[in-house]
Formats: C-alpha cells, structure tokens, sequence
C-alpha cells in the first residue's frame, strides 16, 4: 500500500509540473515579447505593436491568474505530498524558494501597475521599464526553482555522509544551494529550454494566425508578433542545444547512473560508439569522445551499479525523442533565419537558392508558416520530454543519493481520490482557460484596438508615426 | 528563536486579514454583484492578485521556521489542503476571465463562480486552522485526521461563525457598505470576537488563561474597531479602513501569541520545533529585505491605483 501511495505521490506531483511548467514557460516568455513589443510601438511610433503590447499584456494576466493558482498547488502538494523532504529543505536548501516568493511578489505588483495604467504613467518609457521588471522577476523566479532542482540533483550545504549514517543535518551552509556542482550547466539548458517552449507556443499562435488572417493589417499585426518570437527562439534554441550537450558531459562526472540509462549503456565500457538520434547510425568510439574528450575514455555502464537504484531504462527514448525533436526544430529556425538574411539582403532571387528562401521564409512562406505552428506543439513537447528525462532520471531518488523518492512520500490513502480530482481539474482549468481567452480576444475587435493605439499616438508624438489606415498595411 | 514564531505568525496574521477581505468582497459578489460592483472592482485587483502570492510566502516561511512539524502538517491536512487547491485554481481563474469578457452576464456568471469557490477556500481554510488551534479530530501520534469530524464539531462551526461576522464587519467599513444602523459594523465584529473568545474559553481554555491578564489589548481593539466605524460614517473613508484593518491585525496577532507554545490544543509544544540552525537568521534577512520591498511595492501600487489620476479617459485594461 504504501507503494501505491508513493506512486500516487510522485504522479500527482509529476502531473501537477508538468501542467504548470507550461505556464511558467509562457509566464517567462511572455512578458519579454511584450516589452519589445512595446518598445518596437514606441520607437517606431507604431501602432501595430503597440496594440500587440496592449493586448499581449490581457493575456498575461489571465495566464498569470492560472499560473499563480497552479504555482500554488505545487508549492503546497511539495507540503503535503513529500513533507519529510521538505523538512530537510527547509532546514538545508530553502532560500532559493524563499527569494522566489519575493520575486512572485514584484511581479504580481508590477504586472497590476503596468496593465491597470497604461493611461496614468505619463512617460511610456517608464511603462515600458516596468514591463521589463516584470520580465526580470518572472525569469528570476525560473532561475530560483532550478537552483533547487539543481540542488535534488547535487546535494551540498550539509554532511551527507552524517545524515545517511544518523539521518542528521548537521555543518549547515544555507547558501551552498545557490551554487551547487550543477547549477551552471542546469540553469543554461533548463532556463533557456523553458524559454524557448513558452516563445515557441507563442511564435506558434501568431504563425497559425497570420496563415488565417485575411485583412491587410490583420497581417501586418501577427507579422509584427511572429518577428519577435521567431527572433528569440532562433537565438534560444541552440543555446538550448548547447546547454543539452554541457547538461550530458556533466551527469557523466555527477550522476553516471542516470548517464548510463540515459545512454542505455548496459556495460562500462571504453571506445564507446553512439548511435546518433537513436537510429541506425553508429559512429565509433564517439560516445566515449563526447564524455571524456578521448577515443579510449571510459563511460559508466549500468552494470556498475546494483540494480535497485537504476533508474527506468525508457528514459533513453524520451533522451533520443528531445534530442531528435530539438535538433530538427533548431534546423527548420536555422533555415527560417538563413531565408530572412537572403531575402534582406535581396540575394534569394534566383536558382535553388531562391526556391529555398520562398519556401523556408518565415513570415511570407505558407508551408513555413505551417511548419513554425507544428514546430510549436513539438517544443512544447520535447520541453516535457526534458523534463521527464531529467526528473524520471534521477529516481529512485528526491535528493540524488541522500533520500529516496518513497522514503519522503506522504502514504496517507487519500492521495488517491485527491490525486484524481486535481488531475482532472487540471484538464477543465485548462480548456475553460484557453477558451475563454479565445472568447475574450473575440469580443475585442483587433481593428479597433490599432486605431485606437493610433490615436494615441497621434496625441502623444508631433511626428507622423506608422499609423493605422484601414485596409492599408 | 522565538522571534521566527512571531515573524511566521506575523505573515499568517497578514495572510488571514488578506483572506477575510476576499472573502468580504466574495460575499458582496454572491449576496449582489450589481449593486456592490462599483466596491468590489476598486480592491479586488490588488486583494485577489496579493493574496495568492501570499500563500505560497506563509507556506515557505513556515517551512523555514518549523522544519519538523512539516511531515506532521503535511500528512494530516493533505487532503483539506487538496480539495482547497482544486478550487483556489477556480477562484483565480474565475476572477481574471471577469475582468476581460466585456459581457454583463458571463461577467456576473463569472463572479459568482469566483465568490462561491472563495467562499468554500474561506469554508476550509477556517476549519484547517479551528483544528490546528483546538486539536479536535486529530491524533498526534498516528498522524491522522478525522476529516468529519475536523469540519463538524462545536468548536470550528462556532469559530467559523465568529469569522463571519468579523469578517462582515471588517468588509463592510472596508467596501463602503452603507446600513440602516450605524454601529451594526461594530455590533458584528464586538459580537464575533466575543463568541470566538467564548468557544477558546470552552474548548482551548489555556488560550483565555493567558488573556485574563492582557485583557486591555482587546478593549483598545475594539475601541479602535469603533472609531473606524465612527470615522467611516462621519465620510472619512480613508481613516475607516486603515483603523478597521489595523483592529482586526491586531486581534488576529494577539490571539496567536496567546496560542503559543502550543498547536493542537497543548497536544504539540511548537517552543521546541522551532528552527535553530542557522537557516533562520539567513531567512530572517531575506525576510527583512523582502518584507521592505514587498512594502514598497504595495505603496507603489496604490499610489497608481487609487491617487494618481488618468491622463486619458479610458475605461478598464488595454481599452
């Protein structure tokens, strides 16, 4: 029974963040798009990005409404679900959570300045300024919660060897936390990949949009967001990559027992080859080259290891599913900004060159554009992909080699039945949350919400900006 | 050591004044959303959008402070806690999806919702907290609860009454809530402190033990309570609230040094399972540094909320 109950823990807590990392990711990506929305609006004195900004800023309240709801239920289902592993963090490795409640805070506050006063801050420069603060403490707060993951996985700040042998916290350091062995590399490849998802599911919206839109400045509006958010993952999404190829050089020397699963090596081996992306396509000797920089390096295998802290050996499929879905997404962007370059600078006119930048433009191409809209759903999912690696990677363990998933586990029975309901709530919340945004945007006319930025504008600026002409773009 | 249970207790008092004034603005909503509307859409944003995130700062504060009563807290009111989170989800998102829809009557829908689901949150987390204080249908030992019986006994049904009516007085100065009587404000809330103080003395007497010798602190809250309710209908609106707010901090801070050392009628000595490592003053600090700016932050926000003036004349967010 009591395993029951801590299976039931653990995919309770699972689904829970896994559900709410997708909040977060928008959560962080959003609020950038935002300001540079609004700072595009205000240099250019356009009244397109301005209502972009405007009506990016609508959505990030609900979101953020739902996120704060959802940040809640894991904050407290860490409570009640593990509480004998967050009465080790709370005595160990807590203030990393602490400061993020801070953070939480600065942007709640920010964010109801920056969207209730929009018409009482006279200097749009300094409005502009707080949407950059609140992007700051969103991504802050990212930054925090994986110290604390980093933490999970690479315990310090107390004497491991005494709490294993007494069950004692004893030599205390509450500021080892903040840089444990694998913060660095953690933070590169989690923050930048939670990222990256949230602007992909954002370039993804505006990409399906513009394919739908009809009406000249319809296009020219989810143009204008589609540039931003193309922009941003071209740049993000191979310092994801990066940050993946660091993230598997460090388990090598951290966590060899979630390598060798990850790498299904079965035996400790020197040359170790690589099959790359999981198929057929073996290259010698490149694995052991990737881990130690030497042909004859020697990479852990799981035979090593007594098998009770293997973690599940499917871990190396979703390993070569986010492996081969970032690297095909980073490739289609890759072509995407090769296209965008050609045609700026006027050289995509003939040949195969030519044929190319038509289909693999980014904003004129409706292949492309198909393209970026699927691309979205697949960063959304090696995002979760990463993360079931990462998490599923490290059992049987919370606290890699201190403390046992089941040993921290709540096994009371009504996990269970409360379990369920929060599962299918999640599922409701959800949908009702998407389609009320839908239904929200639909009663707010894209039309008059241009003019109206236009209008401002006009108010605002002695000079003639790009303003709104109905059916002009 | 013992200042980490004032300061933990100081930011619950926070957290629970915060969380009567939503539930005020919740009762508004479901008794008439049209006729109080003008109220509620002036506090709501800041209350709704402080309160959440004030639950996650009272969760980690009290982990820091009590480490080792975590897996007793955690395992007892797991399920209390789960059921209030499912429909805490429903409450935010309720509230933001008002705001924007533009319609009258999903928006009153809308409302509805978000007033019922803070109205049973409210429901839960007074029970939660009757039970901590009184320790009936808990068994310290085993580390069970009897969920029943934690929402159906004499002690929380008849706290949970006295919470309404404080909540109702506090709510109605608050709001501008205008009544045929005068002092009615200052009836409900006289009237629930004295029931709440009557059930301790009945079910939890160690807490009215201390309070015979300190009984001028809750003369001078009431008193305090009344010229609130004074100044509140003699137009000064501002002074009302601040007075009223101040009161009932006080009372719900005074009642929790009372409670000290003990949760759980005397069944847990909390002066023994709080934090002594070094974690505490590091927290302490953070505390310090964040409670100052979390303070700026509030100051900022009501300085654009309610005195700054518009420079266009625009109606709602993004209009």
């Amino acid at each position: 029974m009591r395993t029951l109950t801590a299976d039931f823990d653990r995919a309770t807590m699972a689904y829970t963040l896994g559900a709410h990392i997708i909040l977060a990711s928008l959560g962080m990506s959003l609020p950038i798009i935002m300001v540079i929305a609004e700072y595009l609006g205000l240099r250019k004195r356009d009244a397109y990005y301005s209502a972009l900004s405007r009506r990016l800023s609508i959505a990030m309240v609900v979101l953020f409404a739902v996120g704060t709801a959802s940040g809640i239920a894991v904050a407290s289902e860490l409570l009640v679900l593990f509480p004998p592993f967050m009465s080790v963090v709370g005595k160990v490795s807590i203030l990393p959570f602490y400061i993020e409640v801070f953070a939480f805070f600065g942007e709640s506050i920010l964010l109801g300045i920056y969207v209730y006063s929009w018409d009482k801050i006279a200097s749009r420069r300094l409005h502009m300024l707080m949407g950059s603060f609140i992007a700051v403490f969103a991504n802050l707060s990212g930054v925090l919660i994986i110290m604390v993951n980093s933490w999970m996985n690479t315990p310090n700040g107390f004497n491991i060897e005494i709490y294993r042998d007494h069950g004692l916290l004893t030599n205390i350091d509450p500021l080892a936390v903040f840089m444990t062995n694998s913060t660095p590399i953690e933070e590169l490849h989690a923050l930048v990949g939670t990222l990256f998802a949230g602007a992909a599911l954002i370039m993804g919206y505006f990409a399906f949009r513009l394919l739908k839109a009809r009406s000249p400045e319809r296009k020219r509006y989810f143009r204008g967001g589609l540039k931003i958010s193309f922009v941003i993952n071209a740049i993000l999404v191979w310092v994801a990559i990066i940050g993946g190829s660091l993230s598997m050089s460090m388990l090598y020397k951290l966590q060899p027992v979630k390598y060798a699963a990850i790498d299904a090596n079965m035996f400790t081996r020197s040359h170790a080859g690589e099959k790359l992306f999981g198929l057929n396509l073996h290259i010698p000797s490149l694995q052991s080259i990737l881990a130690t920089g030497h042909p004859s390096g020697v990479v852990p295998g799981l035979n090593s290891y007594p098998s009770s802290i293997w973690p599940p050996l499917w871990i190396h499929d979703t390993f070569d599913a986010m492996l081969v879905l970032g690297t095909l997404v980073g490739l289609l962007l890759l072509a995407g900004v090769f296209a965008a370059v050609l045609r700026h600078r006027k050289k995509e006119n003939r040949g195969i060159i030519g044929k190319l930048v038509r289909i693999f433009h980014p904003y004129d191409s409706r292949l492309m554009l198909s393209f970026l809209a699927i691309s979205s759903l697949l960063t959304l999912f090696t995002m979760e992909d990463g993360w079931v690696t990462d998490e599923v990677g490290r059992q049987p363990w919370i606290i890699y080699d201190v403390m046992r998933t089941s040993a921290a586990a709540n096994t009371s029975m009504i996990v269970i039945p409360m379990a369920l309901g929060l599962m299918a709530f999640y599922v409701i919340i959800y949908v009702i949350t998407f389609v009320t945004l839908k239904r929200i945007f639909a009663r707010r006319n894209l039309e008059t919400d241009i003019q109206k930025e236009s209008d401002r504008i006009g108010e605002t600026e002695s000079k003639p900006g790009r303003k709104y002409v109905p059916g002009k773009s | 050591m013992i200042s980490s249970y004032f300061i933990n207790y100081g930011v619950f008092s926070a957290f629970l004044l915060l969380t009567l004034m939503e539930t005020g603005v919740a009762l508004l909503a479901v008794i008439d959303y049209e006729k109080y509307k003008p109220a509620i859409m002036k506090y709501i944003v800041p209350i709704w959008e402080i309160n959440g995130t004030f639950i996650a700062f009272y969760l980690v504060n009290l982990e820091i402070t009590y480490p080792h009563l975590i897996t007793l807290v955690g395992t007892i009111y797991i399920g209390p806690v789960m059921a209030a989170l499912i429909i805490f989800m429903a409450h935010n998102a309720y509230i933001a999806y008002s705001e924007y829809i533009g319609k009258k009557d999903p928006e009153r829908r809308y409302m509805m919702v978000y007033g019922v689901s803070m109205l049973l949150v409210a429901f839960i987390a007074v029970s939660v907290l009757a039970s901590s204080i009184s320790g009936i249908s808990i068994n310290v030992a085993s580390m069970t609860i009897n969920l029943p019986a934690m929402f159906i006994n004499g002690f929380s049904l008849v706290y949970f009454v006295a919470v309404v009516l404080i909540t109702t007085g506090v709510s109605a100065i608050f709001f501008g809530v205008k009544s045929r009587i005068r002092y009615l404000p200052s009836a409900l809330f006289v009237a629930g402190i004295l029931i709440m103080w009557g059930i301790t003395a009945v079910y939890v007497p160690y807490i009215v033990s201390h309070f015979s010798t300190a009984f001028e602190y809750v003369l001078i809250i009431v008193a305090a309570f009344i010229a609130a309710n004074y100044a509140a209908s003699r137009g000064k609106a501002r002074t009302g609230r601040i007075l009223a707010l101040a009161a009932t901090y006080s009372s719900i801070m005074y009642y929790g040094l009372l409670e000290y050392p003990y949760f759980f009628g005397k069944r847990v000595y909390v002066g023994s399972l709080l934090n002594s490592s070094v974690m505490t003053g590091y927290a302490n600090i953070v505390t310090a540094v964040g409670g100052t700016l979390l303070g700026l932050g509030m100051l900022l926000f009501a300085y654009y909320s309610y005195i700054k003036p518009d420079n266009a004349d625009t109606k709602g967010t993004g209009s």
